[in-house]
């Protein structure tokens, strides 16, 4: 009995080693997947289903955004306020953006109706629709955890890139380059 | 071609690697002592890390490291400990104490068979260098962008730039580190088959300042999460916390394993054991936060190749132990010298130790269960505090009721009416108190508080009694006697600060404008103004706070912090420390007051285009806390520490 004693040590370790290469492994397969700048490493956003939930927009008027909206398309949506400073700086990477077969979702993020409305005439509005979040709920189901932020979806409806913060031109060029790769 | 840098770890690590050869061949290579090409070895790292520490200071931005971590806008304090607040840097940082360690046992140790623990050191030396080489080099080249330099680095997480983490990862790393003496003096043991008891007095000095050194480097980390994180907790059962508490809780293990072992030769397989385990523990902490299985603000950016190169080393490292450890078990035999009874400190240091091992089970538990669920069923949950309440509170009150006897029991053999004499008067005044505060708060104590506040208290008071008893009787006080009280005492009251600062603690959200008024907790909060101010790398929004308390009058002033040049945003609390209590502020985004009419708005908005917020139309979300007895909860630690680096010292000849 003493004899098989003694490897028992090593078997515990053995196992914990084979759990923790399991995991580490498998973490390699997404690695090309998720792409952010956000500072606490990937995002876990990426690749979930845009929220069900249907909102409305403020441009065009009497309009709806649900998920249908994203089929068929690569959408890159960007949530701001009238009241966010880091989204005036950002906003003119985001002008950059337009074209280049891209849908352009602006969302409206806790901020009143006419002031975004009016934040957008007064620095240009480069957004094919701006839907309306104003009680913040669309950026819970997205995981926000503070304006600007910045995803992009395949025409699946997939969430398949996240910024956290201000774009500039490096991410841009990023999603540039993923739109026409596909 | 290899840089500078480069060269020195290199040669660093060939040193490193003749220590290590040293253990399995007779042949010396080079004719100089083991001791000296220990020494020589601890020079060169100390070199590589005097030499990037000198080009983070000059902002050299050949080196991607300093390129991607680094800027020139940056304090110079920060610039320094910039050199640790990424991985690659944290590695060459951990190399540096480890091989200061080194070289402190080469010159301090008196172990018969040092040069045998210095070619394990030299192993982990080796092996840590080469993961780091070859995986996080902190001395690789930026990429060139058209032949040209980068003007600019890219800066650093603005979280990091804070004096708590200037001085966290050094003292922790010293903590973790020093553990692996303890561990190569067992393996030491356990190779010659010496069963002689004489090595625990050997490892003991460095395994009481290592465990200190945790010891502050956690509650360290913890000051750093309360201060920048703007939570207004200070621990949150996080799993990077949570693993910095296993060597913790093994090395307290292994504190008062080492002196059975000294005195009796009693537990030795155990002592070895969690000589073993306690610097595993710092490995396995150390992979799982780098490999990006756990996340928090210590993953940086996570590769899958560093995860499992560093798995490797890991595995490499516990097997050849664990393997040595199994064959020991069987073939080696430890006579304890000496009776034991039931009632005896041995037997309660025994009891402690299964308790401790719960502990630490527990942790494991928490921190592996969801792996296996999220790669057998695909279910992700996380562990956190509701679980932790469950399971690791029960133990730990047992855990402190065994305590409050340690100081009383006397070695080999105590009389239980000589313990419950002993305990009587401090449980007695323990039960009165707790008693008044359960009628005076029948609001904030709740049962379990009731529980927490008694067994604390009766640890506390049960070490001053103690003392006090001690000193009046004129009785001799040795230095392990004050060191134990200090470490014991000071536990009981950490337990206390914690369990009235859960019970205590207030807070309250309000949306304020300059100009609010608010009475709360006893103070009036007044939110006097709001004004942008800039530094060298961040512009900051800052409100003033008044604090008024009848007569006395403070200022407070949160912040929202824009840093440059990755416009991340920070919160910085204030936080005004008192003995008794802390308040704490914190406010967020600045938002339109509700109230403001539309017109004053639009002046607000084109005033905020210039770039200045400093409008009263403005309103913040202020949360403020009221935080009692922070105070002693930083200071028990720093007592308990101290407590260790007293019992570390050597006796008086």
């Amino acid at each position: 009995m003493k004899k098989y004693l003694q490897y028992i040590p090593f078997l515990a370790i053995f196992c914990l080693a084979v759990l923790l290469f399991v995991k580490v492994n498998g973490q390699g397969k997404d690695a090309g997947k998720s792409l952010t700048s956000g500072v606490f490493g990937s995002s876990p956003m990426v690749g979930r289903d845009m929220p069900d939930e249907v909102i409305n927009t403020i441009f065009p008027a009497k309009g709806k955004i649900d998920n249908l909206t994203y089929r068929g398309k690569y959408t890159v949506v960007n949530l701001f306020a009238s009241w966010c400073a880091a989204c005036a700086y950002e906003h003119k990477f985001i002008k950059g953006l337009k074209g280049n077969s891209i849908q352009l979702i602006g969302i409206s993020w806790r901020d009143k109706a006419e002031d975004s409305f009016s934040w957008l005439i007064k620095n240009g509005n480069p957004y094919d629709v701006v839907g309306n979040d104003s009680l913040g709920k669309y950026g819970i189901y997205l995981g926000i955890t503070g304006i600007p932020e910045t995803f992009v979806v395949s025409p699946e409806g997939k969430i398949i890139m996240h910024f956290a913060g201000p774009v500039g031109d490096a991410e841009v060029a990023q999603i540039k380059e993923l739109v026409a790769k596909h | 071609m290899l840089n500078v840098g480069q060269y020195i770890f290199l040669t660093s690590q060939v040193l490193a690697a003749l220590q290590m050869l040293r253990l399995f061949t007779r042949e010396k290579f080079v004719k100089i002592s083991q001791e000296n090409l220990t020494a020589a070895c601890s020079f060169m790292v100390l070199s590589a890390y005097i030499f990037l520490t000198w080009k983070f200071v000059v902002s050299d931005f050949s080196y991607a490291l300093i390129y991607k971590q680094s800027n020139t806008l940056k304090p110079l304090l920060y610039k320094i400990t910039g050199l640790w607040a990424n991985h690659e840097g944290s590695m060459l940082l951990f190399i540096f104490i480890l091989s200061l360690y080194n070289f402190a046992y080469a010159v301090l140790s008196r172990f018969p068979r040092k040069e045998e623990v210095l070619g394990f050191q030299g192993a982990l030396i080796f092996f840590l260098i080469s993961y780091t080489f070859f995986t996080s080099d902190p001395f690789s080249p930026t990429q060139l962008l058209n032949g040209q330099l980068p003007q600019q680095g890219l800066g650093m997480n603005p979280l990091l730039q804070d004096i708590g983490l200037a001085f966290h990862p050094p003292i922790l790393y010293t903590g973790f580190a020093g553990f692996s003496l303890a561990f190569s003096i067992a393996m030491v043991v356990l190779r010659n088959k010496l069963t002689d008891k004489s090595f625990a007095e050997f490892s003991r000095p460095w395994v009481l300042f290592s465990w200190s050194s945790l010891s502050l480097g956690v509650a360290l980390g913890s000051w750093w999460a309360y201060r920048e994180l703007g939570w207004g907790g200070f621990w949150f059962w996080d799993p990077v916390e949570n693993v910095s508490l296993l060597p913790w809780l093994f090395g307290t293990a292994l504190i008062h394993l080492n002196y059975t072992t000294k005195k009796f030769n009693r537990f030795t397989f155990v002592t070895l054991l969690f000589s073993i385990l306690t610097f595993l523990t710092a490995l396995l902490g150390f992979f799982l936060v780098r490999s990006g299985i756990l996340t928090s603000v210590h993953s940086f950016a996570s590769d899958p190749t560093r995860g499992l190169v560093m798995l490797g080393i890991v595995f490499v490292i516990s097997s050849y132990a664990m393997i040595l450890y199994g064959k020991c078990l069987t073939e080696l035999k430890f006579i304890p010298e000496g009776r034991m009874d039931f009632i005896s400190r041995e037997f309660g240091i025994l009891l402690q130790i299964v308790l401790l091992a719960g502990m630490g089970i527990t942790i494991m538990r928490g921190i592996i269960y969801p792996l296996v669920l999220d790669m057998f069923f695909d279910t992700k949950i996380s562990v956190g505090e509701p679980y932790f309440n469950l399971t690791f509170i029960p133990i730990s009150f047992m855990f402190i009721f065994l305590a409050v006897f340690a100081p009383i029991l006397k070695w080999q053999k105590e009389r239980l009416s000589t313990v419950v004499k002993k305990s009587f008067p401090s449980f007695v005044v323990s039960a009165v108190i707790t008693i008044y505060l359960r009628i005076k708060f029948p609001d904030n104590i709740s049962p379990i508080i009731t529980i927490s506040i008694f067994l604390c208290l009766w640890l506390f008071l049960s070490c001053v009694g103690l003392t006090i008893t001690r000193m009046v009787k004129r009785e001799k006080i040795s230095k392990s006697f004050v060191s134990m009280m200090m470490a014991h005492g000071a536990f009981g009251l950490l337990g206390l600060a914690i369990t009235l600062n859960i019970a205590f603690a207030e807070d309250t959200e309000r949306l304020m404008k300059p100009g609010d008024k608010i009475n709360f907790g006893g103070y009036d909060f007044t939110l006097r103004s709001s004004s942008i101010r800039k530094d060298s790398n961040f512009i900051a929004q800052t409100a003033k706070f008044e604090v008024a308390k009848e007569n006395s009058i403070i200022a407070l002033y949160p912040e929202n912090r824009i840093y440059f040049p990755s416009f991340t945003k920070t919160h910085e609390a204030d936080v005004h420390y008192g003995v008794m209590e802390d308040i704490y502020i914190n406010i967020g985004e600045s938002e339109r007051s509700p109230d403001a009419k539309h017109k004053k708005v639009k002046a607000a908005m084109e005033d905020n285009q210039q770039g200045g917020y400093n409008s009263a139309e403005y309103a913040f979300p202020s949360r403020i806390y009221i935080k009692p007895f922070m105070f002693f909860i930083w200071f028990s630690v720093l007592v308990m520490a101290f407590g260790g680096f007293i019992a570390m010292l050597p006796k008086k000849k």
